[in-house]
Parts: structure tokens; sequence; C-alpha cells
């Protein structure tokens, strides 16, 4: 049986080479083609030699303190852009400590970064050696859409050379892997990560004209350490409908605008405190 | 007790110490068992401590211990797998009035189902021999190894085997046997409580013979149904079944060996040649495996078990081999430590299927199909983790039939990834948080009485000015969980802290409705 698996494998080849196609079988056009995730935000597109943020390779999102939601909602949104560009599911992993330290990750609150938890394999483990193995695992598989690992590091970091293997893998196999980093292990981490990406709260600016709210996810990127282009810092804003980020300016009254195409310049709410924003 | 004296102590032959195990029965301690030695001397169940002690001052006495007699009986019940999947422990034992002194021939039974698996015991007959006969010699020579002496029987039904074992044992009766050869027994043969056989006694009914001839009526109306129900039992009128401790498998493969093997590798390739055979075997009847067990009968009675459950119906050998490799790796070692140097090893290796699902064969298609092999390979990466983390630590997430904010959703072991879901989102600010604590974490709180949110918070040693904040957002209790403690109304805010962080806060109770002075706690992390 193994050998007309063989012969039938050797045929499907065949077929592509008279074709022309790569024998790699593509099941969604809409895959990234060159493997470039566009912002649509100039500076930070700008900030990669490619105009584009290379996936495939190990990504690093840390954060600190309180802004660990934060530093989630960025990821949530960047595996939303990824997830609309390559199907597959995606594999995401977490730590025991990193559940205790930062919270689970809830579904109805993934809902508004455009991600379905049905697509999403969860898994957990209790120790980082465990969970560097799972990840390794997961990252020899050549259709997730996308590898996630929640880690909260406190005295145990993960070395040079077990970054390096994973982002080798992701290489290789054409799979993004986010590692969520937090706790007090994850500053003085090295690794061969492609990206840093270091994720603070900021505050959000109202939605449409209700200033007592709260608006829309909104945090600022300190791109730390980029070794495909330079590294910047950047207020961005998750606009879920439209499904890509907006860059939230500064003004000087201390309040944000809105890029011009959605129009309205927000006022300081009155009863606001002085020190906000 | 067992474990001072090892499981060879019947046979050394040496001097016995006469040894009493006691139980508080009506208020004296009073003796339940005791060992050869100690019935040399004259003494017997059910006389109190106290005179025992007056006979023979220096007797050693144990307290009993119940629990460890149900362990052992287990141990022994796990060791019998070897002959039938279907073992039962006898459950008459365990309904017994703990109030009364049981009659010794209530204890520790053990129910073996051996319909269909006398006959591999064939090539052991003896001459004249039947095969049941040689099943009974072997079970009852390999226990006595370990230090058991047991009474068998063999009946086409329970009851009968029941009694065959307290009151003939080692008789094999064939299957159409009558309740004669019965009637010369007493009635506690029955499996009735004592009560009945005393009240039954007291008007003279002595044998089961004697109740046979008399006429039914009277008799269930005078002593109940259950003397009816089980004579019935008896005679095989009734069916009666057991209930195995273990589910049985729905295929079984097994090796014997002659010699106990010990080695891991030797132990691996069999695991993949049994699986072979049942692959075969699942093929045949196009399904797959969905839970599989493997159980290593160890030669000191002890049975070593390992399961894997597949997100997939699997009938791979070489998988189900792997998968085994992983799980079995921990424990072999584990066990080859406790054993040290005494290389003994298992003598039956087996392998069942326990749970088994549809899979049908697919035609290979030409054209390559991507979503076929994607579901593939991450069911065995589920396998894979599953396997070395548990099975609990693989999940998904779903939807549950509940408001309450932890419980909206639960784990899920029933894995239906859908690669291609997107979902469609209203453009307001999410309302739920994006990372949920599992327990709320508890927040010391400035906030205005009683319905507004909180102007400053302390979590985690840090102190939060809040910006802005919405709500309140009231969730509350079931009304049919009301009762309960601890069940107040929840006011959630979603607020905003100066510094741009968002957070879910909850006060936990109203005001002076449900509590005093209510508690303030974080739920969740918005983005």
């Amino acid at each position: 049986m193994l050998k007309t698996n063989l012969l039938i494998e050797d045929l499907k080849s065949e077929i592509a080479r008279i074709e022309g196609v790569s024998s790699r079988f593509t099941p969604d056009a809409q895959d990234i083609s060159d493997g470039l995730l566009h912002f649509h935000v100039k500076p930070l597109d700008d900030a990669f030699n490619q105009h584009g943020l290379p996936l495939y390779a190990l990504h690093e999102i840390t954060s600190i303190g309180c802004d660990h939601g934060a530093a989630s909602g960025f990821l949530s949104a960047l595996l939303s852009q990824i997830t609309h560009q390559k199907s597959g599911s995606i594999f995401w992993l977490k730590t025991t400590t990193s559940i205790t330290e930062k919270g689970a990750l809830y579904g109805p609150g993934l809902k508004a970064f455009n991600l379905n938890s049905s697509r999403i394999l969860f898994a957990e483990t209790s120790r980082l050696k465990e969970a560097l193995w799972a990840l390794e695992e997961a990252a020899s598989l050549d259709n997730l859409s996308a590898i996630v690992a929640d880690l909260h590091l406190t005295d145990k970091t993960l070395s040079l050379k077990e970054s390096r293997r994973l982002h080798l893998r992701a290489e290789a196999n054409k799979t993004p892997i986010l590692l969520n980093l937090s706790g007090q292990a994850s500053a003085s981490l090295q690794s061969a990560s492609l990206t840093r990406w270091h994720v603070q709260s900021s505050p959000s600016p109202p939605f449409e004209n209700f200033t007592d709210g709260l608006g829309l996810p909104s945090f600022q990127v300190k791109l730390l350490k980029n070794r495909a282009g330079k590294e910047i810092t950047i207020n961005l804003m998750w606009d879920q409908h439209h499904g890509c980020f907006q860059e939230l300016k500064r003004q000087a009254g201390k309040a944000y605008t809105k890029p011009p195409n959605s129009g309205v310049l927000v006022a300081l709410s009155p009863d606001r405190p002085v020190d906000a924003a | 007790m067992r474990l001072e004296q090892g499981s060879a102590w019947k046979r050394t032959g040496d001097k016995q110490e006469p040894l009493l195990i006691t139980d508080q029965i009506k208020n004296a301690h009073r003796i339940v068992a005791l060992n050869e030695a100690a019935t040399a001397l004259g003494l017997t169940t059910g006389a109190t401590l106290a005179d025992a002690r007056a006979q023979f001052p220096k007797i050693r006495v144990e307290e009993v211990d119940a629990n460890a007699d149900l362990n052992l009986l287990d141990m022994i019940a796990d060791w019998a797998d070897r002959y039938t999947p279907l073992v039962a422990i006898d459950p008459l034992f365990r309904s017994l009035n703990s109030n009364e002194i049981p009659p010794a021939i209530f204890k520790h039974g053990l129910f073996l189902d051996i319909t269909g698996c006398s006959h591999l015991f064939q090539g052991k007959c003896e001459p004249n021999e039947t095969p049941e006969a040689a099943l009974v010699r072997d079970l009852k020579e390999r226990l006595y190894k370990h230090g058991f002496h047991v009474q068998t029987g063999i009946a086409p039904n329970v009851g009968m085997a029941w009694a065959l074992s307290r009151f003939m044992p080692e008789t094999i009766l064939e299957s159409n046997t009558t309740l004669e050869i019965f009637s010369s027994l007493p009635l506690s043969a029955l499996r009735l409580q004592s009560e009945t056989t005393q009240a039954m006694e007291r008007v003279g009914l002595k044998t089961i013979g004697q109740i046979v001839k008399t006429p039914r009526g009277p008799l269930a109306s005078r002593f109940g149904r259950e003397l009816m129900r089980r004579l019935d039992q008896l005679s095989g009128d009734i069916d009666e079944s057991i209930s195995p401790r273990l589910s049985p498998p729905s295929l079984i493969a097994e090796r014997r060996f002659n010699e106990p093997a010990f080695q891991t590798e030797v132990i691996h390739s069999v695991i993949g040649s049994l699986a072979e055979t049942l692959c075969l075997t699942l093929q045949n009847s196009g399904t797959g495996a969905r839970l599989m067990e493997v159980s290593l009968f160890h030669t000191d009675g002890s049975v070593t078990r390992g399961t894997i459950a597949t997100a997939h119906p699997l009938r791979d050998p070489s998988r189900i081999k792997r998968l085994f490799e992983d799980r079995l790796t921990e424990s072999l070692e584990r066990f080859q430590s406790r054993m040290g140097d005494a290389a003994t090893g298992f003598d039956i290796i087996r392998l069942s299927v326990l749970e088994k699902d549809n899979l049908s064969e697919k035609q290979t298609s030409l054209q390559r199909d991507a979503r076929q092999t994607i579901d593939a390979e991450i069911a065995h990466l589920i396998d894979k983790l599953s396997v070395r983390f548990g099975v609990e630590s693989i999940y998904q997430l779903k939807a549950n039939d509940a408001h309450l904010p932890e419980l909206v959703e639960r784990k899920t072991n029933t894995f239906n990834i859908k690669a291609h879901d997107l979902e469609q989102v209203s453009s307001g600010p999410p309302t739920r948080p994006l990372r949920l604590f599992k327990v709320p974490e508890y927040v010391e709180t400035v906030a205005g009485i009683p319905e507004d949110p909180p102007i400053t918070f302390k979590w985690r040693k840090g102190i939060h000015r809040i910006a802005r904040a919405e709500g309140p957002e009231r969730i509350s209790t079931p009304w049919w969980e009301v009762q309960k403690k601890d069940s107040f109304t929840r006011d959630y805010y979603r607020v905003e802290d100066t510094q741009g962080r968002r957070f879910w806060l909850y006060r936990d109770g109203l005001y002076h409705h449900e509590t005093v002075t209510p508690n303030w706690y974080l739920h969740g992390l918005f983005a």
C-alpha cells in the first residue's frame, strides 16, 4: 500500500511538472505570494527594506507590567491579517504560568479581531522545555497558518540556539511563529528572531462621538529589533471593521485624530482628567 | 500485612505465628479472620477479642483494613484479566450490612466470564482433562505462587458458579445441569441476607432442595421477592450479568511468552506486530481506533497499562507503535528502576482497541487534495502532543450554553478545526476582554456608592487612576442557582486608566440588597 502511495505522489509531481506549476499545492489564491505582510501604514511599511514584514520567521512580541492586554491585542491583530491571507489553522501554545499571569485567551474577545476560535488549536504545557518541544513539533508542519506561543519567562529563558532552531523551521516550512513574551527574563533575551516588538497600552481615541466610552484597541508599538529594516516607534489603532491598522497621530491638545479618511476630529471631553492621554 | 511477608509466604513452610484480624462489630472487637495457626488453637471467627486474649494473651492482633483488602482484590482482578476481559468484583460484598459479622462465604469474590476463552487452554490440557479444568488448574497454580488460596467453580450461570465456589469448590458443571445437585446445599448458597436465611431456618427450611419443593406463592409473600429472584438466578430462569470492572474492548490482540520479555525494544516491536494484526481487522470492518490500550502483564502479578486516545480514527500500525513508544517510555523506565537487577519481565503483552470509529477507505485522487492532508497532519500533531502532555492539555474552545463570562466557552477534545473560518464583527469597540482570568483577581478600589465605577484601583501592587469607564453591564447568576452562597449579581465596567490600559472590572454584589460592602474584582484585560 505504501508503494502505491509513493507511485501516486510521483505521478502527482509529474503532472505538476508538465502543467508548469510548482509542486507545492497552494489551496488559496489569496496566499501571501511574497511572504510579506503589508500593514498599509506608510511609516511602518517603510521601516522594512521590502516594504512589508517578512512573515516566515520568528517574531517576538514583548510586554511588561499591566500591558499584556495590549500585547495580546497587537498579536491578535497581526494574526487576523495573516489568517486573512493565509489559510490553515492556528496553533496556540500556552504555558501554565502565562495563564495565571496574563489570563487565558478569551474566545468572545478574539472575535473583535476577526478571529474565530474554531480555527485555533490550543495546547497547554507546564514547563518551558515542553513548550519548546511542542513548538518544534508544530513548526515541522507546513500547513498551519501561524504558530503562537504565550510564554511567561521568569528565570529560565530560551537560548539563542533554541530560538534559532525555531526561526529556521519557520523559514523552511513557511509558517510565521509569534512569541508573546512577558516576565523578567524576556527583557534580556538573546534570540535569533527577525523582529522584536515591545507593545504598550495607549489611550484609545473615542469611538465616533461617544467621548465617555472606550474606543477601539490602541497600542504604542516599539519595533526594538528589526533584522529586515530599521527600528521605529508608532502608535497604532486596530480598526476591526476594516480589518486593518491605522496610525494614531498625537495632536498638540493631547488628543488623537483619526486618519483623514475617517474624518472626524475629536475634541477632549470636558470631564476628562487633566493627566489623561 | 501481605507486604510484610512477601508473596511467597505460603510456600515457605515455616511455622506460622498465630494471627487474628479484628474489627469493631456490635460494640466489641471481634475476630473476623484468622490464619491456620490460629485456627489450630481453637479460635473461631465471631468470638470477641477479649475472649481470645484471655486464652492466649500473647497472640498477635491486627485491625481490619477494608481498603487494603479491596485494593488487594482489585490487584487480583487486574491480574485475572489474563484469562478474560470480563472480570467483575462480586458486588455482594460491598452491599453487605457493615454492622454484622459477614459470614466468611460472603467475602471477596471475583467473577470471570470465560465464555469462549477456555478453548485457548486446549493445548495445555493433560490427558482426560477439559479445557476448563486446564484453565482452573493454571489459575490456581499461578495464584498459589503469589500466596493465595482460591476456591473456584465453573457453571453456566453466575448464581451456580457462586454457590459452587463456596460449597462444592473445584466443580465444573455442564450447561444442561438442573438444580438437583444443589438440593443438599444450605440456604446461604442462595446469596441472601442473613436475616432471611435465619428466618427460614427457624421454620425448618434448611436446604435449597426443600425450597424448590415448597410452593412459590407463600414463600414469596413470607420471605420476600429477593428469595425468589435468587432462586431463579440459580436455576438460570432469570438472566444475570456481571458488570465488568473495565469496559470490554472491542478488539484484542495479545502475545504470550514462555520466557518473560523485558527489553524495551522487544516490547515495542511486539506492540508493532500486534498493531498490524489489529489494523487488518479494523480495515476489514472499515473502522479505525479512537482509544487504544496496551496492558503489560508482569510476572509478579501487577499489570502496567497505557492508553492512547487519537483525534482521528487511526489504522496505521507504524503510527500506533510510535504513539505507544512515546507513551510507555516513562512507565517502562520507572518499572525497570523499580525492578533493579532482578531481570523479570512481562509474560503477556496485550493490545486492545477500546473505542473505534468509522474510517472509510478513500480513493486516492490524482489531484492533490489539500484539505485532506491538513486534517491528517494536524490529527497526528494532536495525537503526539496528547500522548506526551495528556489529552486534557490539547483542546479547542467551544461555545457553551451559559451567560456567565467564565462559562461562556468550554474546552473540548472533539476537534473540528475550520481552516478558513473568519469572523464578521461589528464596528464598535470590543465589549469582551481578550484575556480572562480563570479566578477573578481581588482589587482595592476607591469608588462612589452605590452604583459608580471606581476612581482608582490597586491591582498587583500598581495603582491605576481611571480616565474613562463604561458600564455597568449587569450579569447575574441564573435564578436557579441564586440560592447558592457567594453568587451575587455582578456589575461589570469597562475602564481605561490614565496610561491607556483597558480593564474589565466588576463589583460583586449590590449594595444593601445582597451585601453590605461589595468587593471589586478584575476579571479581564482588553487590548
